[in-house]
Parts: C-alpha cells; structure tokens; sequence
C-alpha cells in the first residue's frame, strides 16, 4: 500500500548534486511531494529531506539506487515515532477594519503569529506538524486567502 | 611539479596504464590533443570517422578486455556524438572514461560557441560525471573516475574539462595506482544455507549473465554447476560463460532463448539468478517467472535486488568471490528425471533447416564459428542477425560475444569491432551486422582501414530492418511500415572505395570461399551476404509473454 515516507539524505555539498538525485528520483518513476535543503553545521556536507508516496519495496528500491550516487553519505527512511518533522506556512489573508479581531483570535489558537500587515491583508506564519498545518488550512477557509505557501517537511531523528 | 592541465591529464592517464584512446580533436580539446603529441609514443590515440564511433571503440576495447576504456571529445556537438555509446556502458554495465572538452569557465553558461551541459547530459546514463574547474584537482579527479568506473558495478564516467583548465598550470604528483580490493562475503551461514538448498533441490537451474563476464567467474561457475550437476541458463550478456556445447549449457534464454531454457526456468524449484537483473527481455512477464521456484539472486549491486522480480534469498558481492564458496560446498547430485526432462524439451526445440543453395543464418554463424577457433571475437550489431549470432556463434569463453545488450544501439559493431581489434590484436575479430545497422555507422570502415585495423565485417543483407519487419509480420498484420529499404548500394564498390575488400555471397559454397579468402586477406573485408527478407528470428516469446505464448514457426 502506498504511504508517505520522509527521506533524509546527508550529501556532499557540491555543485549539481541536487540535480542529480532530483534526476534519479524522477527516472525512476517517482514524484516528490515536498523537498528542502539546506547546509549542515559542517559547510561541506548538506542535508536534503524529501518526501514522496511509494509503497515498501518501491522506497526499499529508491534507497537502494539514492545510496550509490556518489555524492551521497547517507540516506535512510525517516520513522514518524523517532523524528522531529516540522514545516513552515505562511499565508496572506484578505482583511477589513471588521475581521481583524476575528484573525487574531484564530492566530492565538494556533499560536501562530502575524508577520506582516497591510491595509488589507496580514500575513500569517506558522511551524508545526504537517497535520497541524493541515488543519489551520482547513480552518482559514472561513477568511479569503489570497496566497499560501508551505516549505515542506524538514526533519531530524531524535 | 608544475604543468599545463592538458599535461597532467595525460600523465594521469599513462598511470592508470592507458595505452590507448579513442577521440576527435576539436577547439576546446586543442590543448589536450596537444599533450597527445607530444606523448604519441607511449599512448596511442586513434581518429575514428564520428565521436560516436569512438565512443563505441572505447567500449569495444573494455568489454573484451575488462580494462578501462578511454574516448576523447571536444566540447558542444563532439561530446552530445558520444551520448549514444556512453548510454550503451552505462545499460551494458561496462567501464569506460570519456573525457570532453568544454568552453573556457568564464565563457560557461552564456550559449556560447560549441558549449552543452554535457554533465547534465549525461546524468542519468553515467555512473558519475565531474566538471573539473581547478587545475589541481585534475589529476585526482581522473584518478576518482578510473576507480569509480571499475568499482563494484562497472560502467561509464564522464570527466568534463573546460579549456583554460587544460592551459592553466597546476601540482601534479605521480601516484601509484593500486586496483580496488574485492570485497569478502562474510555470510558463512547464508553460504552453507544456499548450498543445502541446491543439494536438496530436485530441479535447480542457474540463469547466469553480464555480471559473472565482469566478475571474470566463469571457472567457478562451471565448478559449481559441474560439481553440483545443475544445468545452466545464460543471458544475451553471458554468451561464453560456458562453452557453446558443454552438456550443462542449456543455452541462451529469453524473447529468443531456447524453449527448453525457458521451460527449465519455467519448471525449476531453485533458481540461481546470477549477475543477472531479471531484464524485461528474460523475464518478460515478472508475475509468472519462475513462478515454481524459490529465487536465489547473487548480484553487487544491491539496488538490482527485487527491483523487478521479488527474491526468496539475496547475495550481493563478487560473483567470483560467492560461486568459489557455494561450489565448495555444494555435493554431486545425479538429478535424473530433471535431466531427463530438459533432454525431452530439448528434443522439441525449435531447428532450423539447413539449405546449402541460399544463406541460412544460422549455416553463416556455423562456417564463421568453425573458421575462428575458440580465440576468434563475433562483434554485432542490433537486429536479427544479432539474435541468429547469438543464438549460433559457438563460442566458448567469455567475452568473445561483444553486443550492445541493455539498450540495443543498431550502428554499435563497427567502433566496438575496431576497439575490440585494437585490444585483441592477435586475434580475429568478426563483426556480424544487417544492412540495418551497418549503415548506420559504415564510416568506421574508413578508421579500420586507415589504421591498419583488420575487421572481417559478414553483412546479412535482406534489404530490409528485419527485426522490426518480423515484428509487423507477427503483430501488424504484414503491414511493413518503412521497413521494406530495397536500398541500392553497391557493397563491393563501397569497400572498394573505402580501400577495404569486398565480397557478394548468395550461397553457402560462396561464402564459404569468401570467408577463407577474408582470413587470409590483409586488409579489412565486407562479406555481403544476401539474406531472404522473410528469414525470421525464431523461437519468439512476445513481449509480456510467457513460455506458453512462444512463437516457432
């Protein structure tokens, strides 16, 4: 059956190698949902965290043809029980002299917060779990979005 | 030591023993070619007609070696002419370094004259690919692209150097090369548990390819299905494995393997899948291969295990290393009725008719097999008369059956004839080819010629693109869609022009003559065999079929 896996890779940080396995990924069939990279406390090596729906033998499989790359030192499954997954949305909603209030209200449940605001619209930030975040989506229906964007899972095993 | 970057490459390349390169000089690699000349005595560098004639040489030269192989090409339309040859070593698992040239660093990434991306190019067909931007790191990086390319898995790397860094002076500090060690199976209880289940199972059959030619296993196959008494199945990739005639080769399997080979697979209890990635040509419909059998994959690479067909038991290591500790522990076992049984499906494999008034393929292979000794080395193209050459070509040792398997590159046999020849000087060196594929990439003919470079070239002429013709005979309806050539060329004045030997056989007395003739000439020869356009390649098994929707006639 075909679930969500979060992989993690640690890679050398050179010139290409997210190309390269974004290329491997995508030869072999398989979409990635979300991506994010970034640079390790060590400046020559990266980390890359991706999620994308396969079932076991596939992810068995992407592992498998992910660790021969060269650039890559390590890459494993992340398990849900034993990681700290989070991401990052930010969303601007359409606002007038009478919904503040009811914005601030539904940001405080949330304990997200307002990082910008204009004369008719805020923009909210929130961290959290996926679901978290799947959630607040689902809530902020009842105001206008006018624009959303989430970074994607970034996840370290604790 | 300080030196240009043209000059260290060089070095680099005479201190993995590189003696010989194939290439194409052009702007960005002037500095390179440079370097050549000044080294013309301890590397010999040969100028074949088109890149992609060169890349195929280099791989020609690896696959019948099992040395590195090494092409050269400038920057732009000279490295995209190698894309073709690099993709066949990366399918075909062989190792060969192609070094290209490139625009100078500042000229990168504006369009400029003769630039491609050629490392994007070629990401996803080669094992690794570099940029080099410092002249410093040259030297390391050829180092790191040999050791990649032959480690483990073989197959192709990519080495891209922008032009100033072949001008630009850097360090260069000889190193001595040291090959990488094979890696040891540990799993002495996995071992012992692999040979019980040979000894207990009552109708085994190895399924052997590309993998064991790397490994260089053929030794400790033959111990192990000899000791054990196991008959044997091999791939496209595995002719030679074991000798053509051995009483435990049951030949090749597959879309064009024998129906016994196919039955035994079909039957057995154990499978002994080795150096072998249950290729869509092999196992064309994964649900119901082996469908009986417990699987046993050995492979190195361990992203080939369950990839398409779902194993009982994985090894991954050295073919060489696994089969040596199986076959020591694996006892004699008569196995009668499963001999027995093959011998009977055997009796209803599929027989060509000899007719000595025209040319029959399969009576072709015979005279040139006969002719060449164990040491001669059949080179193809891709086509029928691949799948005849495979089927006939009586070899009995590894890596005297050069094909391009993995992505069947018709225009293959010529550049990988002449590598194969450059390698093998002391032996014959016959490439088997249809109008097809020859055409393709006939100007090689000019390369062998001009170097010195003897092929004997044995053209199965049916005036038509044969394979995909049998393939609108047996699944559209006879509708021969751009396949019916009827081309008019003149292959006795062709190799007449290109200074070589031409002959025009219509039966088998012909051709017999003329192949003598060939062997003894001093130059390379084209043999034109003409061939009835409705000569098919048979057994048939069709894609997604099984043993049970075989085609014999």
């Amino acid at each position: 059956m075909e679930k969500r896996e979060v992989i993690s890779l640690i890679v050398k940080n050179y010139y290409g190698v997210l190309g390269r396995i974004v290329t491997l990924i995508g030869r072999r069939g398989y979409n990635i949902d979300t991506l994010t990279v970034s640079e390790t406390n060590y400046k020559e090596i990266s980390r890359i965290t991706l999620t994308t729906k396969a079932d076991t033998s596939n992810i068995d499989h992407i592992i498998a043809q992910i660790r021969k790359l060269e650039e890559v030192i390590d890459v494993f499954v992340m398990e849900p029980e034993k990681a700290v997954m989070r991401e990052l949305l930010l969303m601007k909603i359409g606002m007038d002299a009478n919904n503040l209030g009811k914005i601030k209200d539904f940001v405080d449940i949330y304990r997200a917060s307002i990082v910008d605001l204009s004369p008719t619209s805020v923009v909210i930030q929130l961290a959290g779990k996926s679901s978290t975040i799947d959630g607040f989506i689902t809530m902020a229906e009842e105001f206008e979005i006018l624009e959303m964007c989430r970074t994607g899972i970034t996840a370290l095993s604790r | 030591m300080m030196m240009k970057g043209a000059e260290i490459l060089v070095k680099a390349l005479l201190e993995q023993g590189v003696e010989v390169v194939f290439g194409y000089p052009g702007g960005s690699v002037l500095e390179i070619y440079d370097a050549l000349y000044k080294h013309q005595d301890e590397i010999r560098h040969i100028i074949t007609s088109h890149e992609q004639g060169a890349s195929f040489a280099a791989e020609g030269y690896a696959k019948s070696t099992g040395k590195v192989g090494v092409a050269i090409a400038t920057s732009g339309p000279g490295a995209t002419n190698l894309v073709t040859g690099i993709a066949d070593c990366y399918l075909d698992s062989v190792p060969v370094v192609f070094i290209t040239g490139n625009v100078s660093t500042s000229l990168i990434g504006k369009d400029s004259f003769q630039e491609t991306y050629i490392t994007g190019i070629t990401m996803p067909i080669t094992k690794h690919n570099f940029v080099v931007r410092d002249v410093n790191e040259l030297a390391n990086t050829v180092r790191e692209a040999f050791r990649i390319a032959k480690e483990g898995r073989p197959g192709p790397v990519l080495i891209d150097i922008p032009k100033d860094v072949t001008i630009k002076k850097g360090v260069y500090n000889p190193e001595k090369i040291e090959e990488p060690e094979i890696l040891k199976y540990k799993n002495d209880k996995l071992i012992s548990e692999i040979a019980d289940l040979i000894n207990k199972s009552k109708r085994p059959v190895v399924y052997c390819g590309g993998g064991v030619v790397a490994s260089d296993a053929s030794d400790e196959l033959r111990l192990l299905v000899e000791k054990a008494n196991v008959p044997a199945t091999y791939t496209l990739m595995g002719s030679g494995l074991l000798g053509y005639e051995e009483k435990l080769n049951l030949g090749m399997v597959g879309m064009h393997g024998h129906a016994s080979s196919n039955n035994a697979i079909d039957h057995c209890d154990l499978l002994l899948a080795v150096g072998v990635r249950f290729d869509d040509r092999v196992a064309s419909n994964v649900k119901k291969f082996a469908k009986n059998a417990k699987i046993i994959h050995i492979d190195i690479d361990a992203s080939e295990i369950n990839k398409n067909v779902i194993v009982d038991y994985s090894l991954v290591g050295d073919a060489k290393d696994i089969l040596g500790l199986i076959a020591e522990k694996v006892q004699p076992n008569e196995r009668k009725e499963w001999m027995d049984q093959i011998r009977e499906w055997q009796k209803e494999d599929y027989k060509p008719t000899d007719d000595d008034s025209v040319l029959k393929p399969h009576q072709i292979m015979k005279v040139i097999s006969d002719n060449i000794g164990e040491d001669g080395i059949i080179v193809t193209d891709v086509g029928q008369h691949q799948m005849w050459a495979a089927q006939y070509n009586g070899r009995v040792k590894s890596r005297h059956f050069i094909t391009s398997g993995g992505l069947g590159a018709m225009g293959f046999g010529y550049g990988a004839a002449i590598g194969t020849k450059v390698a093998n000087p002391d032996k014959t060196v016959i490439h088997v080819t249809g109008d097809g594929s020859f055409n393709m990439n006939l100007n090689e003919v000019i390369t062998a010629v001009n170097n010195g470079i003897k092929i004997i070239t044995v053209l199965f002429n049916n005036k038509a693109l044969g394979m995909v013709r049998q393939w609108q005979h047996h699944f559209y309806g006879d509708r021969f869609s751009q396949t019916d050539l009827f081309r008019k060329t003149d292959y006795l004045k062709l190799a007449d022009a290109f200074g070589a030997k031409g002959y025009h056989c219509e039966n088998l007395s012909e051709f017999k003559e003329a192949f003598k003739e060939a062997l003894d000439a001093d130059t390379s020869v084209i043999i034109e065999c003409v061939i009835d356009r409705d000569e098919r390649v048979l057994p048939l098994i069709p894609a997604g079929g099984t043993i049970e929707d075989i085609i014999m006639d």
